[in-house]
């Protein structure tokens, strides 16, 4: 599935006033199988954006199409495209509602006029994707679950409806280093199955570790679009559009200055992505099996430690 | 002064199961102490801050806030008076039409004089940077503008305690940033009147840092109860009970670990690098 976005602009309307636009001219193209970030300040334009990606709101001027069908047109299906393309929003446990964890999940299936049969095979691949066996959780009631949990099975109950397109907004806020992970992982694994996936987040750090690409939109309007490794490399535009630096980055360059610690060489973006990722994933669950050769972090960090003078 | 004595909360689910969900929690706080709360979700974090104002109340034991129990109904609303409550989803808690009367709301409440409440909702809309949605309905703003506009309703009372529940879960770190120097600044304001207490429950290591006291809770009990910085240079034990540590605190492990020496760099050193570097 690939999603363009031209020229896309939208102002919100409040008792028939429009206000300042939120997205100006914005340019985007997303392609099949990419894992993109959208970062930037509360008040970029990163939820509105999204909102576009289904129609969900009517561009003021500009485009959206996916798989060249221009989301305005009338002979699209918004139905058939709110089904390819799975939103998450913010805090998406408020919306769940059923007894059961299965019924939550098997709620999408279930309206797609799918046999129980189907809907049980996808209710069970799509908890599969989110780390919660059906075994454990599927007679439970929702409500009873801790927060992760609950995030885990809103984020199932999209999956459930197999869309090939997944964009979450939001989706660490407020989960524990547990829940973070949980979903680092899922999102990897959909991704890795082919999926396109799209994250808003604020937290620029935690999203390095899970997407190739990242767009950091400012007062609705792109100022950065590229790899994990670029960004890495150019952060000092960071600071310009309110974003802080990563913290990560800052330590490197600590160590780098620090005539008394390990000064290491200049850390390649996977050195970073590796850091990142044992702060936020493999690292913990590593720690937790004992097992830390999932960590290969170090040669490049220590090459230019001085020799202790004995 | 918050005096917290043996405090156990049980709750019942509608299967009639019993869940512990606080076993025995007992500290003090002293007035005008800054504290970070962290913890796994499920650890207790937030029905121990609903404890604190009588929100839920002990299933053992106590909460006396300055010698007030929470369990005395007569008292609860003197008690209630003495604090003030963000949540994680703003959301939640906002209640009127427009940004500008949600932070006179509480004002209101307290009688301020109308003068006084129209320059602390001023000083407000502009510390927050909300000045350009003064008459927007608030449904209208972004998350994170929400959860700016619950901590400016809130802050604007200047209760003597200030409770905050996750409320930045949705900021980037530059207005987080912001958001822990206004409760400072309060704290400091208020020091020469009456000390005002801040406690901020949070899964974000680097907010915690600013704080001059950690309070981790695992499983409905106190499992650190330290100074930030001792707190995270346990690595291990804070990622096994699901508490992530700032990425310096990760990092210097990291080196240790396989460097086998013990020295790789100094972690206040990097703290002092930061703060000598900031704008």
């Amino acid at each position: 599935m690939q999603i363009l976005i031209e020229n896309l602009s939208f102002a919100y309307e409040s008792f028939g006033v429009k206000a300042d636009p939120v997205l100006k001219n914005v340019n985007l193209t997303i392609s099949e199988g990419e894992a993109v970030a959208i970062v930037g300040l509360s008040g970029s334009g990163k939820t509105t954006l999204m909102h576009h990606l289904t129609a969900l709101l009517k561009p003021d001027a500009g485009h959206v199409m996916v798989n060249g069908q221009d989301l305005q047109s009338p002979q699209v299906k918004l139905s058939e495209i709110r089904r390819r393309i799975g939103i998450v929003f913010q805090f998406p446990e408020t919306q769940l509602f059923a007894d059961t964890v299965f019924d939550d999940v098997a709620f999408g299936p279930r309206n797609l006029d799918l046999p129980a049969s189907a809907v049980e095979h996808r209710v069970n691949k799509a908890l599969a994707h989110v780390g919660l066996e059906i075994e454990k959780f599927g007679g439970r009631s929702p409500f009873s679950l801790s927060d992760g949990e609950k995030r885990r099975t809103a984020i199932a109950g999209v999956l459930a409806l197999e869309p090939e397109c997944l964009a979450l907004d939001e989706p660490t806020a407020g989960l524990d280093l547990d829940g973070v992970r949980a979903v680092s992982r899922l999102l990897t694994r959909y991704h890795s199955s082919g999926k396109t996936v799209i994250v808003v987040s604020h937290n620029l750090e935690w999203v390095c570790s899970v997407v190739d690409r990242v767009v950091v939109l400012e007062q609705g309007q792109i100022r950065f679009d590229g790899s994990v490794e670029t960004l890495f490399a150019a952060a000092e535009f960071l600071p310009k559009v309110g974003l802080a630096m990563p913290r990560v980055l800052q330590l490197f360059a600590f160590l780098r200055e620090d005539q008394t610690a390990a000064r290491p060489t200049a850390p390649s973006a996977d050195d970073i992505k590796q850091m990142l990722a044992f702060q936020h994933l493999d690292g913990a669950a590593g720690r937790r099996q004992n097992d830390r050769k999932s960590i290969s972090l170090q040669p490049s960090l220590l090459q230019n430690r001085p020799v202790d003078e004995k | 002064m918050l005096d917290i004595k043996n405090l156990h909360v049980h709750f019942t689910t509608h299967q009639g199961a019993t869940v512990e969900v606080l076993k025995g929690i007992s500290l003090t706080i002293e007035d005008g102490e800054s504290v970070a709360v962290m913890g796994a979700n499920g650890s207790g974090k937030t029905t121990f801050a609903r404890c604190l104002n009588g929100l839920l109340l002990p299933t053992q034991g106590e909460v006396l806030v300055d010698g007030l129990s929470t369990q005395d109904s007569e008292q609860l609303q003197e008690i209630r008076r003495r604090f003030g409550m963000v949540f994680q989803n703003p959301e939640n808690q906002i209640v009127s039409v427009t940004v500008e009367r949600e932070i006179a709301f509480g004002l209101e409440n307290l009688a301020v004089p109308h003068d006084e409440m129209h320059a602390i909702v001023d000083e407000m809309l502009r510390k927050f940077n909300l000045e350009s949605y003064r008459d927007h309905p608030p449904h209208l703003l972004s998350g994170g503008e929400m959860q700016r506009l619950a901590l400016a309703a809130i802050m604007a009372m200047r209760p003597r305690t200030l409770v905050f529940d996750e409320p930045t879960s949705l900021l980037d770190s530059a207005t987080r940033s912001l958001v822990l120097e206004l409760v400072g600044e309060l704290q400091q304001e208020a020091a020469a009147k009456a000390p005002m207490t801040a406690i901020f429950i949070t899964q974000i290591p680097e907010e915690a840092l600013h704080f001059d006291r950690l309070i981790v809770l695992s499983e409905g009990a106190v499992l650190v109860d330290d100074t930030p910085a001792t707190a995270f240079s346990r690595v291990d034990e804070m990622q096994q009970a699901g508490v992530p540590v700032p990425v310096e605190f990760a990092m210097k492990r990291h080196l240790e670990d396989t460097s086998g020496d013990k020295s790789v760099f100094d972690v206040s050193d990097f703290h002092e690098w930061l703060r000598r570097r900031a704008p």
